[in-house]
């Protein structure tokens, strides 16, 4: 199963290798994968089904609780289907869509890691690693997002989904991190056990952040404004990222967390009203739209705002609706995105105004087009009718604002439909005469073999729902708390929601009729672009850019004595107030006793540091600092450190001999500061060495006596072997710091020996 | 600086600081000294030299080069950890010869060690120095 | 004679940071060469002071009368570093002297110009 996760990975190292092999050998090869993960993911679904979760988990971080940690229940395993199925036909499309693309390997690459990491985050266990697997597909679908990467407007939209989806994967980080301050554990089987945590403390925060994070995720409103944008992606990175899977992954940390978080107010309430606008908005949003891949992309939001409110109600028929509802949606809107990629690539345009008659040309993928239209329109026997039909059923079925409710839903559902037929019948009806794009001809078999695939699974579904029972069973028992007896059919005769859905197809239907009056209406759109967040978001992020130019400007000008003064500064302020504040001048009582000797090395030694920092001439300061070196060896000799001493001393040596070779030829030191600077560094360097004087004596005078001190000397000569403690430290008991000081000395020999031998390159050329 | 009492004075020196240097590397492990001070010892007489002799004097009278010595010190230096790893032990567990020597008492790894350091540290500073001295022509 | 000690910290400290903050570059390797005193002798004043009995194993030993021995060892080992430090960034000071023919900081704060 580890291989399984990894699969992805390694395919995604191994795809320049394919193309190595033949292009056509890879487009042949790399579908198979998501095949393999697919067929690996359904036979464990008999164990699933029956409850037998699987769990496996290798150690990583144990003090931390963080391990590579992964359990597949209902939820993660229909997830896992959905990204390994829809993978393979995504794949499989690919390969179509992106051949002779001048990067084509590189399109796959990312498609492979992004892939592994869903994968990732559906079945990962532990938190930290869901949260890895997480920012692992931000980040992959910024690459893919911006994969078109000479247009300005791909980078931007890839920048902006990053930086959206980036910010939730952070809230969510946070979130986690306070789940483990409440219950101890990064392992969610493990904390599921804790049932609701409304009682901790933590519980609204951990709410608001795992919802921030879903919602970034999930595009909902407010944060809806990336998922349009990120329509500059590849045709079936909209199918595969932006529709069916990534976007979904709010859905599943919304019903994953479900049974910790769901019951209370703030998570219900938030989620019903945030899903419900956000499906409202963008179907209203969608109206407008004549790109048809971003009318599908808004009403993919409106579709994941439906889900999202479904998991606020909360009620056994809302979490049945959502499930029924979610697959329903990833194999239309998967398929419906997939035609779209199809038609762009065979005609050019994506303007669904200039789209008619292609049905003639492209017979397979108007097929496809059809069935997947139908099943958002919600037309018997599609599984979008038993979608629609069960979310109605919720609604209806919800107490308190129950006809508000329904109106919305009635709107957004018409919307749907709406969207269904301007993006996927309008395109294929009609003549062709008068078509611009009179030459379109049928795309290759890849392209096509998928949507219809997609497409009869829907309808099979569709016409014998009970198949999904076992498995809509078991993601029901792993997100809620109730028991519930699962029972999907198909006809439930002509009650309430079947009359209310013809109404919705109707008013779809006659929506569409009037499409050209709603192009014409300006007013309420007006209004919405100064709500319209991606505003926010663009002067945000100017605001954010003009910040750091200013404190650039401001702290790091280029002058690498400002940055010094800043540093010591700042430590100056921090470290010298507490050293104020705790400062007492009786704790004072001196222990050595002063000697002559050791007075004349003191003022020798003070005297020198004067003359260095008055020395007129490079040799002056060199034989300044010269005798600073040599008096601190004889105060070396005078406490007790022979060793130090002669170190000190031959040391001393050879660093002014250094300086002789360089600086004896060089000019003059420049003309000194002005005064006022001067002074400024001066009181600085003063104030450092008053405080470092300062703490010194603080240290002094607390009584210590050291453990290691006698350890050393004890152990000197019966382990060490030698009556030089000192030394033996050097060579025996802390040997390997002298080994990693002498490699840092072969480095720095190396350093001036890469200098030097630049240099005599240099003079060659 | 080229003067000839500095010179037939260095000459004079070069062998007792070598001898010098030499003695306090292995007497380090029970009297001042050590492989450090040693080398650096041993280097100093080597500027010393430079200054007076010139650079290909010096190089003349130091035979190897010194990238050699690095690279010879920083073996020697991590050879002397191999037994502790062919046994198993903890890393850098010190092994000893059971005879004494005169001077040096008793020989093991971390003598070895000593050398290592010994060599490092005069490659390291012969070349540095040679290598500013080469600069200047 | 530790007041005496930590007034020379003092000083060190103070030297090398004012002479950190110069314009000239070789100031600021000097200064380099006496914060690194400074710290030696800082640690070597915290080791605490025992006058003239070092950290040898003799016949009489007794523990209290003897140099620490552990400071000694790292302030031997942060010598030997200070010193490749500094001999590298003199090297590197000459090098950038001959580049740019100054040794004012002023003049390295843009890269393009080491160009010719």
């Amino acid at each position: 199963m580890f291989l399984i996760i990894l699969i992805s990975f390694i395919a995604s190292a191994s795809v320049p290798l394919f193309y190595r092999i033949g292009p056509k050998f890879a487009r042949i090869v790399m579908p198979a994968v998501p095949m393999i993960i697919f067929l690996y993911f359904s036979s464990l679904y008999s164990g699933v089904i029956s409850g037998d979760n699987i769990r496996l988990s290798i150690p990583w971080f144990t003090a931390l609780d963080v391990n590579f940690s992964f359990y597949i229940d209902g939820l993660g395993l229909l997830f896992s289907l959905l990204i390994s199925g829809i993978g393979f036909v995504v794949f499989l499309f690919a390969t179509g869509y992106m051949k002779g693309d001048s990067l084509e390997p590189r399109f796959f690459i990312y498609l492979y890691i992004f892939m592994g990491a869903m994968i990732g985050v559906v079945t990962a266990d532990n938190l930290i690693v869901l949260f890895l697997f997480w920012e692992l597909t931000s980040i992959s679908s910024y690459l893919l997002i911006g994969y078109y990467n000479h247009q300005e407007k791909s980078r931007y939209a890839a920048l902006q989904a990053l930086l959206v989806t980036g910010t939730g994967g952070i809230s969510l980080l946070a979130a986690f991190i306070l789940i483990y301050f409440a219950t101890g554990s990064f392992e969610f089987s493990y904390i599921k056990d804790f049932g609701l945590l409304s009682e901790n403390v933590y519980y609204p925060y951990i709410a608001i952040l795992i919802i921030l994070g879903a919602f970034t995720k999930s595009a909902q409103f407010p944060f809806h404004f990336w998922l349009p944008n990120a329509m500059a992606a590849p045709g079936p990175v909209s199918a595969y990222l932006h529709s069916a899977t990534m976007v979904k992954a709010g859905v599943f940390i919304l019903a994953k967390f479900n049974p910790l978080l769901g019951g209370e107010p703030i998570w219900n309430t938030t989620l019903l009203t945030v899903g419900l606008t956000t499906a409202v908005i963008s179907i209203f949003l969608a109206l407008k739209q004549t790109d048809i891949k971003k009318l599908l992309a808004y009403s993919t939001v409106s579709a994941l705002g439906t889900m999202v409110f479904l998991n606020g109600i909360g009620s056994e028929k809302a979490l049945l609706a959502m499930v029924v509802y979610l697959i329903a949606h990833a194999l239309y809107k998967a398929t419906l995105f997939l035609v779209a990629g199809t038609i762009d690539h065979e005609t050019g345009t994506r303007n669904v105004n200039r789209l008619y008659g292609l049905g003639r040309h492209m017979p397979y993928t108007a097929a496809a087009a059809l069935i997947a239209s139908f099943s958002q329109i919600g037309i018997i026997p599609m599984l979008g009718f038993t979608g629609k039909e069960s979310l109605l059923a919720a609604i209806l079925t919800f107490e308190g604002y129950t006809f508000l409710l329904t109106v919305l839903v009635f709107f957004s559902s018409a919307g749907m439909v709406y969207v269904a037929i301007n993006s996927g019948l309008k395109p294929f009806w009609g003549k062709t005469a008068g078509n611009a794009a009179l030459q379109v001809h049928e795309a290759p078999y890849t392209m096509w073999a998928g949507p219809i695939l997609l497409g009869l699974i829907s309808i099979f579904l569709g016409i014998y729902p009970p198949l999904l029972n076992n498995l809509v069973q078991a993601v029901y028992n792993g997100i809620s708390k109730d028991d519930f007896g699962i029972d999907i059919y198909l006809w439930h005769g002509f009650n309430a929601e079947f009359i209310i859905g013809t109404l919705i197809i109707l008013a779809g239907i006659s929506l569409y009729f009037f499409r050209e009056r709603i192009y014409s209406v300006s007013l309420p759109f007006g209004v919405i672009k100064y709500i319209k967040p991606s505003f926010y978001y663009d002067s945000g992020l100017q605001a954010i850019i003009s910040f750091s130019k200013l404190q650039t400007r401001l702290l790091q000008n280029g002058y690498l004595r400002y940055y010094i003064l800043l540093i010591i500064s700042t430590v100056l302020l921090l470290a010298g107030y507490p050293v104020i504040q705790n400062f007492e001048i009786a704790h004072i009582n001196s222990a050595t006793p002063v000697t002559f000797v050791e007075v004349i090395l003191a003022l020798l030694l003070s005297i020198s540091v004067l003359a260095t920092i008055r020395a007129k001439s490079r040799l002056a300061a060199v034989v300044s600092i010269g005798v600073v070196g040599y008096s601190l060896s004889l105060l070396f000799v005078v406490y007790g450190a022979p060793d130090l001493a002669m170190t000190q001393f031959a040391v001393e040596t050879l660093t002014v001999v250094l300086f002789v070779l360089i600086i004896y030829r060089l000019p003059k030191f420049l003309p000194a500061s002005r005064i006022s600077r001067r002074l400024r560094d001066g009181l600085v360097a003063g104030m450092a060495g008053v405080m470092m004087t300062a703490i010194t004596l603080m240290i002094l005078f607390y009584e210590r006596e050291s453990e290691l001190k006698n350890y050393f000397l004890e152990k000197s000569l019966s382990e060490g072997k030698g009556k030089n403690v000192v030394n033996v430290i050097l060579v025996d008991f802390r040997a390997l710091d002298t080994i990693g000081e002498i490699t840092v000395l072969a480095i720095a020999a190396i350093g001036v020996f890469a200098l030097i031998g630049l240099k005599s390159r240099e003079k060659k050329i | 600086m080229n003067t000839t009492v500095l010179k037939s004075a260095a000459r004079f020196l070069i062998p007792i600081f070598m001898v010098l240097s030499f003695f306090l590397l292995i007497r380090g492990h029970n009297e001042p000294g050590g492989g450090f001070i040693g080398g650096l010892v041993a280097s100093s007489a080597l500027a010393l030299y430079l200054i007076a002799a010139g650079l290909e004097e010096s190089q003349k009278l130091m035979r190897i080069r010194p990238i050699v010595l690095i690279t010879a010190g920083l073996l020697v230096a991590f050879l002397s950890t191999v037994p502790s790893i062919i046994t198993g032990l903890p890393f850098m567990t010190a092994f000893w010869i059971n005879t004494e020597i005169p001077v040096a008492g008793k020989v093991g790894t971390p003598l070895l060690f000593d050398l290592g350091v010994y060599l490092l540290v005069i490659g390291i500073t012969t070349k540095i120095i040679f290598n500013l001295a080469g600069q200047e022509k | 004679m530790e007041i005496i000690l930590s007034l020379l910290i003092g000083i060190l400290y103070a030297g090398g940071v004012y002479l950190i903050l110069r314009r000239s570059l070789v100031k600021v390797l000097i200064g380099l060469l006496l914060l690194g005193h400074a710290a030696n002798l800082l640690i070597f004043t915290l080791g605490r002071l025992v006058k003239a009995k070092p950290a040898f194993i003799t016949d009489e030993l007794s523990a209290s009368a003897v140099a620490d021995p552990l400071p000694q060892a790292l302030i031997l080992t942060a010598i030997v570093i200070g010193f490749g430090v500094i001999s590298f960034a003199v090297v590197l000071f000459k090098r950038a002297y001959d580049a740019v023919e100054s040794d004012d900081i002023d003049n390295l704060n843009t890269t393009d110009s080491l160009e010719a």
